[in-house]
């Protein structure tokens, strides 16, 4: 007598196990598409999305503007002396950053859906 | 004929495979060390951007925390224009302060940075020079004033920056390694590591912080102010990859991209650039980078980057490859085994 390969008991151990993979495959927050991240004293101010193009200033500094363009972010005014963060441009690979010191404002773009995922960024 | 224990052997390990499956799948990162990350503000006049691998917050915290713990010590200690008075500690702007005037004792730890500082100015013939604060302080007051006051923005005179090029020169500062004290022996003369003493501070805390041994900290990589220096490997993957930002696209032209990417295991890597902080006189712009022959900004190279394990003598070459022609460069690179990306202001990029 040819016993089966499986039991019905395996095929819904089999069909459990991987319905609750699949549950936590959708629970766990997946790798979201690039966005960038406003940094005011080290703390994030604003998440911005990329895809959306806007102006806007910056909550706790308000002399500073940012501007999400094309894909793209960068500071646009900004009170300081040195004008260093607007010198940078626009920044839109994951891992690059541009920084306002004297109003101690970062931009870092994040996410990955870069073909390549930089650790760090030297300029 | 297949027999039932050659059948329940497949089935059992065909049971095994799918539920490993998932496990390994789900559970890859709880199993390799997490990333975390952390930002340091305000060091070295700059941002620190720092990520972590480690078992557990906690054991990142610790490592964040050692590290940037290291970073301030050394930047109240190579401050030059803030004294310290709590912190009862002589610094660099100590010396400054005492030029023409009296020894000053330090830390053992200035000692070996001023050290260090020197024998980076006698290998690059003079291109990195820290002692050359009196002509960049010209070019430092005129930048900021120029900023903030465009319509009356200025160069300092050649004859000012002549004359303080006559106090430059290393030979007039004494350093006694042995009771802890510099003099500097000409009044008006001043040391200035900008340029060194980032790229020697962040090696030196990566280092302090691989000995620390910390339980549960896997690897780290610390970009202080676009200086990158790691600490051991990423889990997993066999280098980090850094980038090297364009230095060379308008403001208004278009994104600014990565040019190249660069793979490390244990080299810092770091950036010389005249595209960020510069000011305009007359439609001219004079970036930061001063040439000790010229007394004037390097316009050579819209950037150039270095690679070499020592985070020290990287940020100095980034500073004199920045200055000097390709040929004396190539001098340099060879003497030290570093590796360097030139990037001309024509877009053109040259690796050596």
């Amino acid at each position: 007598m040819n016993r089966p390969l499986f039991k019905k008991a395996d095929f819904i151990l089999i069909a459990a196990v991987l319905l609750v993979a699949a549950a936590l495959f959708l629970l766990v927050p997946k790798e979201r598409g690039r966005y960038a991240e406003v940094y005011v004293n080290g703390k994030v101010v604003a998440t911005l999305d990329l895809t959306k193009n806007t102006t806007a200033s910056v909550t706790g500094a308000p002399s500073v503007t940012i501007e999400v363009k094309d894909g793209a972010a960068a500071f646009v005014a900004s009170d300081c002396p040195d004008k260093v963060c607007i010198h940078t441009g626009f920044v839109s690979v994951s891992g690059q950053t541009a920084v306002c010191l004297p109003n101690r404002v970062q931009l870092r773009i994040k996410g990955g859906d870069d073909d390549v995922n930089l650790d760090a960024v030297v300029y | 004929m297949t027999t039932p224990r050659k059948l329940r052997t497949l089935r059992a390990a065909v049971l095994l495979l799918v539920g490993g499956f998932v496990c390994s799948s789900l559970s890859a990162c709880s199993f390799t060390p997490t990333r975390y990350e952390a930002t340091f503000d305000g060091l070295f006049d700059t941002y620190a951007d720092v990520t972590v691998y480690a078992d557990s917050r906690s054991s990142a915290d610790k490592a964040i925390e050692f590290l940037h713990a290291e970073l301030k010590t050394y930047d109240r200690q190579f401050d030059i224009y803030n004294n310290y008075p709590n912190s009862g500690a002589n610094n660099l702007k100590t010396i400054n302060d005492n030029a023409g005037i009296q020894p000053v004792e330090v830390s053992p730890t200035i000692i070996e940075l001023l050290t260090f500082c020197k024998d980076m100015y006698t290998a690059t013939n003079g291109a990195a020079n820290a002692a050359m604060g009196s002509v960049l302080s010209l070019w430092h007051t005129a930048r900021e004033y120029s900023s903030a006051n465009s319509d009356n923005a200025y160069v300092p005179t050649t004859a000012e920056l002549e004359a303080a090029a006559k106090l430059t020169d290393w030979d007039d500062i004494a350093i006694d390694s042995k009771s802890n004290t510099v003099f500097i022996t000409k009044a008006g003369m001043s040391l200035d590591v900008g340029a060194i003493a980032k790229g020697w501070a962040a090696g030196r805390a990566v280092q302090n912080l691989k000995a620390a041994d910390i339980s549960g900290f896997h690897s780290l990589l610390l970009s202080f102010g676009g200086n990158v220096v790691p600490c051991g490997l990423p889990p997993n993957r066999e280098s980090w990859v850094v980038g090297i930002q364009d230095p060379v696209v308008g403001i208004d032209e278009a994104t600014r991209g990565i040019i190249e990417t660069v793979s490390i295991t244990n080299e810092a890597v770091v950036s010389s650039g005249d595209y960020q902080r510069y000011y305009t006189v007359d439609n001219t712009r004079y970036n930061h980078i001063i040439d000790p022959d010229t007394l004037f900004p390097a316009t050579r190279y819209a950037q150039v980057t270095v690679l070499h394990p020592d985070s020290g003598v990287a940020d100095a070459l980034s500073t004199a490859l920045f200055i000097l022609d390709e040929e004396n460069g190539k001098v340099l690179i060879d003497k030290f085994g570093a590796k360097a990306w030139y990037v001309y202001h024509s877009g053109e990029i040259v690796n050596v």
